[in-house]
This record gives C-alpha cells, sequence and structure tokens, in this order.
C-alpha cells in the first residue's frame, strides 16, 4: 500500500516539473533497439512494428538486435549495461524481469531500479492454451484430466514470464503438475502443443493469436481478473476467467472449502504482475531532456493513427501507457509478487529436482 | 500436384518475369550483393532499411524486393571465405575449410565457379521442394519435434571421425573443446551462468564468427607471417594459377548425387525453425566427406568440400520459408525481418497465405530464384580479377585481411570484445595448424552443441513423463540408421579396400 501510495504522488507530481524535451542528440543517429527475445515473437514483432514510424518521428535510424539467450535476461542486461547516451533502448518483459529479480537470485535486472522507462507497449495478456488434437476441449476437461494424472506444462526456463504463473494457477486450481523446461521461444512452445508432447502453455494472447485463428491451440483459461482486451475485440469464443470473484480460482477455493478471499487475493496478484507487460526502456540515468525527448517520441508513436492501422494489420494490440503509470503499476506489481514468492520458490524447488 | 498450385505458380512466374516488376528483383539483387560485400553492412540492415521506405508499396513489388533481399547475399560471403579465409556469413563459414586451401594451391577460380554453381543451382533444388510442399507446408513444419532435431545433431556429430584427419584421438578430443566451447554462458533450461569464471563476456556465450575468424583467419595470417611466404596461392602471376571456372562448375556435375543430397539437407535444415544455415552447411560438410570414398583430401582443398556446404546454404534459404509462410514462424533474422515487412502489408502467414494469396507466394519464390541466379553469374564475371588477389604479395594483403577479419568480429555483435575472442582463437587456430590438431572437428562441435544440448534435454524429459516414444518415430529411425552407417561405413570400407589389395 505504502509503495502504491508513493507511486501515485510520483505519477501526480512528475507533470509538475516539465522539462524540455531535446531530441537533437538523437537525429541522424543510429539507435540500437535491443530485443531480448528471437526474432518473430511477440517482442520482436512488436518492436519491428514500432521502428519505421519511431525512426521517422526521431529522424534517426533504428537498428533492431535480438538478443535471445537465458530467458531474455542477456538482452535485458544489455540494455541495462549500455551507454547512457539514448543510443540504446529496448524491449523488456517486466513480468518476468520483476519475478526472476524478486524471486529466483538471478542476475536479472531490475526493472524499476535498472532502467529509465519510456513507455508500455502493451500489457501480457497471458492464457492457457491446448492443441487442438489434445483431447482437452475446455477448462472442465483438463481439471478432469488432471484428476488423473499430472498435466504437463512446456515452458522456455525457470526464470521466464510463464514459468512463475504456472505454480500460482496449479495451486489455485489444485492442479498436479510437470514442467519440461527448455522450450526456445514462444513459437516452440506452440508446435510442441500442436504435437501433443504437452498438455498446455502460458502464453500470451498476442504472440499466438494466428494459431488461435487457425484452430490449432485452444485457449482454456485467462489469467485475468477482467475479460482480456482481447475477448473485448470481438474474439469469439467464451473463455473463463482464473481471477475475480465469480473466477475459476474462487469457484475452486469454494469447492475444496479452501479460503475464498485468499485465491482472489492470489489470482489478482498474478493479473497485476502480468499487466506491467511490454516496457520500452533505456538504461537508468539518462539526462531528463533525452528521456523526455524518447518518452514523448514513443507515446506519440504508439497513439498515432498510422500505427493503430498497422498493429490491426499485423494483429497485434497497442496498450499504450506513459512511464508514471508505469512506474506505479510496476510498484504495485512488486507488491504483489511479495505474496506469490513461497509458492514460486518451491516451484523453482521442484523443477530443478 | 494440385492444379491451383501449378496455376499459382504460372501466374507468379508471368508477374515477376513482366515489366516493370521485373526491375524488383533485380535492383533487389544488386542492393543486397553491394551490402553483402561493404564491410559492416549485410542484408539485414538492407531489409532493416527498406521496411519503413516500402511501407507505402502495394504488397506485389514488397514480396519482389524482399524476396531478391533474402537470396542476392548468400553467394557473395562465401568468394571471401574461398580467397582470405574470412566468411562473409556464419553461414558460409564452412566453405572456407576447403575453398581458402584451394586458394593456396591457385585453384581460387575453380573454387569460385564451383561455389557460383553449386549455389545456384542449390537454391533451385530448394524452391523445387519447397514448391513440392507447399500443399503439405504446415504439416511439415510441425512434424518433426525435439527426438528428431537431438538425432539429426548426433547424426551431424558422428560425420566428425572422418574430419579428424590423421588422428581420430585428436579429433574427438577438439570436437570435445568445441562442445565444451558451446556450453559456456546460460543454461538453457535453468537460466543458470556456467563455465564464464566471472566474465560478464563470457555470459552471453561464445559466437561463432569471432571464433571461426580467430581459428581459421587469424591463424592463417600468423601462419602466413610466420611463414614467410609470398602470397595466398604461392604464385606471382595471374598465368600461374591453374584451375578454372568451367572446371569448377563441372565438378557440380560430376558429383551430382553429392550437390542433390547437399540441397535436400539444406533445404530440411532451412525448414526447421531457428536452427540457421551454418548448422546446414556444416552438416552438409560432414555428410560429403563421411560418404565419400576417398575424404584423405577434405580440409585440404577437396572441391566436394566447397559444392556440399554451398548447395546446402542456398538452398536452405527455399528451406526457410517453409515455417516463414505457413506458421509465420522466421529461420533467421533474414526471415524475420521479411516476416515484419509482410505482416506490415497485412498479409498474414498461415493457411490464408497459402490459398489466398498463393500468386504472391510464387512471386516471392521465382524472386528468389532469379536473384540466387543473378547474384552467382555476377559473380563469375568477377572470378577473375578476385582470383587474381591470390597473386598479391602477402606483405600488401595482410594489412587488408586483417582491417576485414576485425569488421567481421566487430560488425556480427557489435562488440568490441568480440575483437579479442578472435584474436584469442586466432592463438589457438595457430598452434592447433602448427602442431596438427583438427580444426574442423572443434569448428562442428561447436556449431551443433545447442542444437543437441537443448534437445536432449528436451527429449529425455519427454521420454520420462511418456509423452514420446523416441523409437517409435519414422524420422528418428531413418537418422539413427543414417547415424548407424556414418560410424559403420568407413570401417566397413577400410576393410573391403583391405581385401581387394590382398586379392590383388
Amino acid at each position: 500500500m505504502y509503495l502504491q501510495a508513493v507511486a501515485l504522488v510520483i505519477a501526480l507530481i512528475s507533470p509538475l516539473h516539465s522539462v524540455q524535451a531535446d531530441c537533437t542528440p538523437l537525429q541522424g543517429e543510429v539507435i540500437r533497439w535491443v530485443v531480448p527475445t528471437r526474432p518473430g515473437g511477440g517482442y520482436d514483432r512488436y518492436s519491428r512494428l514500432i521502428e519505421p514510424f519511431l525512426e521517422q518521428r526521431l529522424d534517426a535510424q533504428i537498428a533492431i538486435e535480438n538478443r535471445t539467450e537465458a530467458g531474455g535476461v542477456v538482452g535485458a542486461i544489455a540494455i541495462k549495461d549500455a551507454r547512457v547516451d539514448g543510443r540504446t533502448i529496448g524491449i523488456i518483459n517486466a513480468s518476468g524481469l520483476l519475478a526472476a529479480n524478486a524471486l529466483l537470485d538471478s542476475k536479472a535486472p531490475d526493472p524499476i531500479r535498472d532502467y529509465a522507462v519510456l513507455a508500455k507497449v502493451a500489457g501480457n495478456h497471458m492464457f492457457v492454451f491446448t492443441g487442438s488434437d489434445s483431447g482437452i476441449g475446455d477448462i472442465g476437461d483438463l481439471l478432469m484430466l488432471a484428476a488423473s494424472r499430472p498435466i504437463v506444462v512446456g515452458v522456455r526456463d525457470v526464470g521466464s514470464a510463464s514459468f512463475f504463473a504456472v505454480p500460482v494457477t496449479a495451486d489455485l486450481l489444485g492442479l498436479d503438475y510437470s514442467v519440461v523446461p527448455g522450450y526456445v521461444g514462444s513459437t516452440g512452445r506452440v508446435l510442441a502443443a500442436i504435437r501433443g508432447e504437452i498438455d498446455i502453455i502460458f502464453q500470451n494472447f498476442d504472440s499466438v493469436r494466428r494459431f488461435v485463428e487457425s484452430g490449432e491451440l485452444v485457449p482454456l483459461l485467462q489469467i485475468t481478473e477482467r475479460k482480456s482486451i482481447h475477448m473485448e475485440t470481438g474474439f469469439p469464443g467464451t473463455v473463463p476467467l482464473l481471477g475475480g470473484q465469480t473466477g475459476l480460482a474462487a469457484q475452486q477455493a469454494e469447492a475444496k472449502g479452501k479460503s475464498v478471499e485468499t485465491a482472489v487475493e492470489m489470482a489478482a496478484a498474478l493479473a497485476t504482475i502480468q499487466a506491467a507487460g511490454r516496457l520500452v526502456v533505456a538504461p537508468a540515468g539518462l539526462s531528463p531532456a533525452l528521456e523526455e525527448c524518447l518518452q514523448t517520441a514513443l507515446m506519440e508513436t504508439l497513439l498515432s493513427p498510422e500505427l493503430g492501422a498497422a498493429a490491426r494489420r499485423a494483429g497485434l494490440s497497442i496498450e499504450a501507457a506513459g512511464a508514471a503509470e508505469v512506474s506505479a503499476e510496476l510498484m504495485a506489481s512488486l507488491q504483489a509478487l511479495n505474496e506469490l514468492r513461497q509458492l514460486v520458490r518451491l516451484a523453482v524447488e521442484r523443477s530443478r529436482l | 500436384m494440385d492444379s491451383e498450385v501449378l496455376t499459382a505458380a504460372y501466374e507468379g512466374f508471368g508477374l515477376v518475369f513482366s515489366w516493370p516488376y521485373i526491375l524488383y528483383p533485380i535492383a533487389g539483387t544488386l542492393l543486397a550483393m553491394l551490402f553483402s560485400a561493404a564491410p559492416g553492412l549485410n542484408s539485414s540492415s538492407l531489409m532493416a532499411l527498406a521496411i519503413p521506405l516500402t511501407y507505402a508499396w502495394e504488397p506485389l513489388p514488397v514480396m519482389l524486393i524482399f524476396g531478391a533481399f533474402l537470396g542476392g547475399a548468400t553467394f557473395m560471403g562465401s568468394i571471401t571465405a574461398i580467397l582470405f579465409n574470412i566468411p562473409g556469413k556464419a553461414s558460409n563459414a564452412v566453405t572456407l575449410l576447403d575453398g581458402y586451401p584451394m586458394t593456396q594451391m591457385g585453384r581460387a577460380k575453380t573454387a569460385i565457379g564451383s561455389a557460383a554453381a553449386a549455389s545456384a543451382l542449390g537454391s533451385t533444388v530448394g524452391i523445387l521442394i519447397l514448391i513440392a510442399l507447399i500443399p503439405f507446408m504446415r504439416v511439415a513444419a510441425i512434424a518433426l519435434g525435439p527426438a528428431e532435431y537431438l538425432m539429426l545433431a548426433i547424426w551431424g556429430l558422428t560425420t566428425l571421425a572422418a574430419l579428424s584427419g590423421n588422428s581420430l584421438v585428436k579429433g574427438l578430443v577438439a570436437a570435445g573443446i568445441g562442445l565444451q566451447l558451446a556450453f559456456i554462458g546460460y543454461d538453457p533450461r535453468t537460466a543458470e551462468l556456467r563455465f564464464t569464471a566471472g566474465m560478464d563476456y563470457l555470459s552471453d556465450g561464445l559466437s561463432l564468427v569471432p571464433v571461426l575468424l580467430g581459428l581459421f583467419a587469424l591463424a592463417e595470417v600468423i601462419d602466413l607471417m610466420v611463414s614467410g611466404r609470398s602470397t595466398l596461392s604461392g604464385r606471382q602471376h595471374q598465368s600461374e594459377l591453374s584451375g578454372d571456372v568451367r572446371e569448377g562448375i563441372g565438378a557440380v556435375f560430376k558429383n551430382f548425387f553429392l550437390f542433390i543430397r547437399s540441397s535436400a539437407i539444406g533445404t530440411v535444415i532451412g525448414a526447421i525453425p531457428g536452427i540457421g544455415g551454418s548448422v546446414a552447411g556444416f552438416i552438409a560438410y560432414g555428410h560429403a566427406s563421411q560418404s565419400a570414398r576417398d575424404n584423405s583430401e577434405f580440409g585440404k582443398g577437396d572441391i566436394r568440400g566447397v559444392i556440399a556446404p554451398e548447395a546446402a546454404n542456398d538452398a536452405k534459404d527455399g528451406g526457410a520459408l517453409i515455417p516463414t509462410l505457413a506458421l509465420g514462424i522466421p529461420g533467421g533474422s533474414g526471415t524475420a525481418l521479411f516476416l515484419g515487412a509482410m505482416m506490415l502489408h497485412g498479409l498474414t502467414p498461415g493457411r490464408e497465405m497459402l490459398t489466398d494469396n498463393l500468386t504472391l507466394v510464387f512471386a516471392l519464390l521465382w524472386s528468389l530464384f532469379l536473384s540466387n541466379w543473378i547474384t552467382s553469374l555476377l559473380g563469375l564475371t568477377l572470378v577473375n580479377p578476385m582470383a587474381r588477389i591470390s597473386t598479391i604479395r602477402t606483405g600488401r594483403l595482410l594489412p587488408a585481411i586483417l582491417v576485414m577479419a576485425a569488421i567481421g568480429a566487430v560488425q556480427y555483435r557489435g562488440l568490441i570484445s568480440d575483437l579479442f575472442c578472435a584474436v584469442v582463437f586466432g592463438v589457438i587456430g595457430y598452434l592447433m595448424k602448427r602442431y596438427d590438431w583438427p580444426r574442423i572437428p572443434l569448428v562442428i562441435a561447436f556449431a551443433l552443441a545447442p542444437l543437441l544440448e537443448i534437445n536432449l534435454h528436451l527429449t529425455l524429459r519427454l521420454q520420462e513423463l511418456d509423452r514420446i516414444d523416441f523409437f517409435s518415430r519414422p524420422v528418428v529411425l531413418l537418422l539413427l540408421a543414417l547415424t548407424i552407417i556414418n560410424l559403420i561405413l568407413p570401417a566397413f570400407l577400410g576393410r573391403l579396400r583391405a581385401i581387394r589389395r590382398l586379392k590383388k
């Protein structure tokens, strides 16, 4: 609560001391945009979508660089350790980094301390999916299957964004599960689910939209408290929610005689962490004038009708948010993580056995 | 074949070769060649630049020019690999193993001719396989899993025995070192650091390009300085150079079945999402060496060591389009940029692309086909002036080679530290050469290790959880059979030769 209040105060007072944006040092320069995932994944597609529009606005050339190792940690470190001159920016998975940094004793950078946040591009709309030939038609089928054997879940690695969603969701639904780590990139996991090697994957909707539309992936559950933006924008079908007073977590807790309130709080915490989403950042310590320049250019780009039209054509959703709003969300996520600490630590131990 | 596919192929052909659309693949190819030849630039930077410039274009010209960008960049990197031991791209790295020794023997023209022919014909085979697979593309792209990739890596590694030169033990030790070097960095499953000795640089792992540049290009520079050889080819005048382009082209047809097998290997590996072109070349090279009746000249200037990787490298471009078009999964940065350009124009990969937009798909394929041929033909016209470089005095040439190697090392990831890495491997490479330790097994093991490691873990885990049955998968069994053949064939052939000698 205290952290949220501080963030709110920062968000409120930040417009009062306006800084003059100065983009001249970047004009005609090459700006390195680091993507911590493989080409073709969600982060890469967002980056390449924004690139031409931001180039025009900044009058600079943007060079996208994919640094894929270690579940995105290497790319995130590359941005953090870059020279603080505005010529290196990048996109990060704030939810994954927050979790890895706060819970896993990893070398992952801290999204709150190590970066200057420029803008949020989109939230993580985490869903549980299964392959169309898995024999699992809906979440009811999954729960029934889980009663007979552990559910097999494919994840990237122990520090990835989806990893901490697995134990929390499993705990809320009372699922026994086995993790298969090592699937590189979202597409690796998707293909594994389609082939039937694994039962389910936890995946951001945007990165697998085309497989859902083609009918090869079936969404089973939304890891949110409210209907996701994708369901609101006319996507067919009804997919149950994990969180909220009437969500699946609450229903399962009630059925098993557990505390409904605790279940709702845990599901809310998980949703809050996911909401931190995909952020565009620069190394911490950027001069206020450059920071203002990049923040303004990015927000103008993200809110422009041209980018909106291109995003719709590419099947990506833009949920732009400014730095102040993102700071408040990150603080809330950090607090939520503390509530899930024990569960995730247990899951990590289990995966290393 | 489906009549719809044939009609789309015909319409696509008509579009590419009609005015003014023909200009797009031609201009795209020339630009791609220019960018791949210029220090510090590559085809990816060209595509990144082109995305905003082509934003307002219609989809057809975009497909045509990006098809040319994809096809026009591969061959140029082979020329520097053959002439200076410096690969233009990681995928051209294998060509230097025999291409550069051919230059040292005064046969650069033959090597370049062979590379050009294998490259153009290999891309044609890749595209033909792609066209044949269009109706089954999605199934083909999804069918292979960790078990198949694991066997593919093991199959590739079994070729090491044939590439170990005089000492199998030295070859195996070198391969072990290659594997160990590839394991430096983050564990792909647990994201924990390993073997980094506390050095931040190593947390990212060692990159193939600086390792290769060190082991081969810089090691060669040291060797040239120490040996005092006057020119790369040991000859002072062009008239003293033996070999010619026709001999090189003819060699591809003489080794036609090897060429076809290598092209097929390239297409299949290109179709595996995220594996990359360098692996295709290495596996094709290993296969060429393993399947050769006499492989004693591999690594010393055997023309088959040029044909196999070049055919595989260019065929893999066609293969890489299979997951890109069918599933929206790019094989590397080039296809990722192409995918980005496609999606900005509202062209979504998947079933729709392969049904409603099939003519556009064929326009892309014909453009790719045309650009591969233009690149090779233009490359051939440059053979004579380029071969002359091998007669320039080393005193004048070495600074230029050093600069090219330095740019190559730094350009790949933009890290100055990669230059130091290349220097360290340069010394290691020179010592290995001097004391007759084979470098090729080290490099092949290093290139194949990531494919091996991650798929070994995944396969073991899936088998443990009873999610796959390793020995009931047809492709696994096929690759297992090929692996066993790889292991026993050399011994069997040796025995056969010994019996024949005895009989005589």
